[in-house]
């Protein structure tokens, strides 16, 4: 093989491979971001199917009753607090640490406005 | 050597291209886009039961909720009864919802939104009759 015949077969060869890298990087890439929202996916369902099944166990048609709230309703790493429009406390139970998915739904509680503030542990 | 160039460059723009589509298409964020449409439909589910259940804080209102405000708007064309109404959503949602939203009648009489709703990409939607005049609807999105 002749020295410029090399030269011009590595060079294409170089590009080739910079080019099947970069798009195997970009695959790797696409597939990460497809697994993570895939999980927060599923937090995002989990929050909604709870917050629909605690609302319908501790009230109707966003009136909380707040005498029909129990712990014992709540999956573990999951914490709901409500609070009056004015932001006052009016109920807290369950624990949830750091790093967690908030989801707010407006409700009345015991006659007041307000809103109930479902946490759960990503 | 041009025919390489050539080669190579065809390569490049198939690849390319490829790289751009999964990329631009957002399918990695479909799962995404799908649970978040149904919290959106669900938040304003909720928030629309608020209009109905939520007093007003105007005086001489406190006894009626958002709704009864509407819906006298158009029994008595009386149009404070619409501006207390848009007063007060316009001081509830925002402090009871964590999203961007847009309430408005499908005959235009009521049309208010969050500030930066309309640059919202996921919106889910709940709606209802004002007697048998028009359709409220109430649409919640990120």
């Amino acid at each position: 093989m002749a020295l410029s015949e090399f030269i011009e077969e590595s060079w294409k060869l170089t590009l080739y491979a910079i080019l099947i890298f970069s798009f195997i990087i970009s695959l790797l890439y696409t597939w990460h971001n497809y697994q993570s929202s895939l999980e927060y996916a599923d937090k995002l369902r989990e929050a909604r199917m709870l917050a629909t099944s605690l609302l319908n166990e501790w009230g109707e048609d966003g009136v909380v009753d707040t005498t029909k709230i129990s712990e014992e309703d709540l999956p573990e790493n999951t914490s709901v607090s409500f609070y009056t429009v004015e932001g006052r406390l009016l109920k807290a139970l369950g624990q949830a640490d750091a790093q967690e998915l908030n989801v707010k739904v407006p409700v009345v509680v015991d006659g007041e406005e307000g809103y109930m503030l479902l946490r759960l542990r990503e | 050597m041009v025919a390489r160039m050539i080669e190579v460059g065809m390569a490049f723009i198939l690849l390319f291209g490829m790289v751009f589509f999964l990329q631009a298409s957002g399918v990695a964020k479909a799962p995404l886009y799908k649970e978040g449409l149904a919290l959106n439909e669900q938040l304003a589910k909720y928030a629309l039961l608020a209009l109905e259940n939520f007093n007003s804080t105007g005086d001489g209102f406190r006894d009626k909720s958002i709704m009864d405000l509407i819906a006298l708007s158009y029994l008595t064309r009386r149009e404070d009864f619409l501006v207390q109404a848009e007063e007060d959503i316009n001081y509830y949602l925002p402090r009871v919802i964590d999203a961007e939203w847009h309430v408005y009648t499908k005959d235009g009489e009521l049309d208010i939104k969050s500030e930066n709703y309309d640059s919202t990409k996921m919106r889910g939607s709940a709606k209802t009759e004002v007697l048998s005049f028009t359709e409220l609807i109430v649409v919640v999105g990120f």
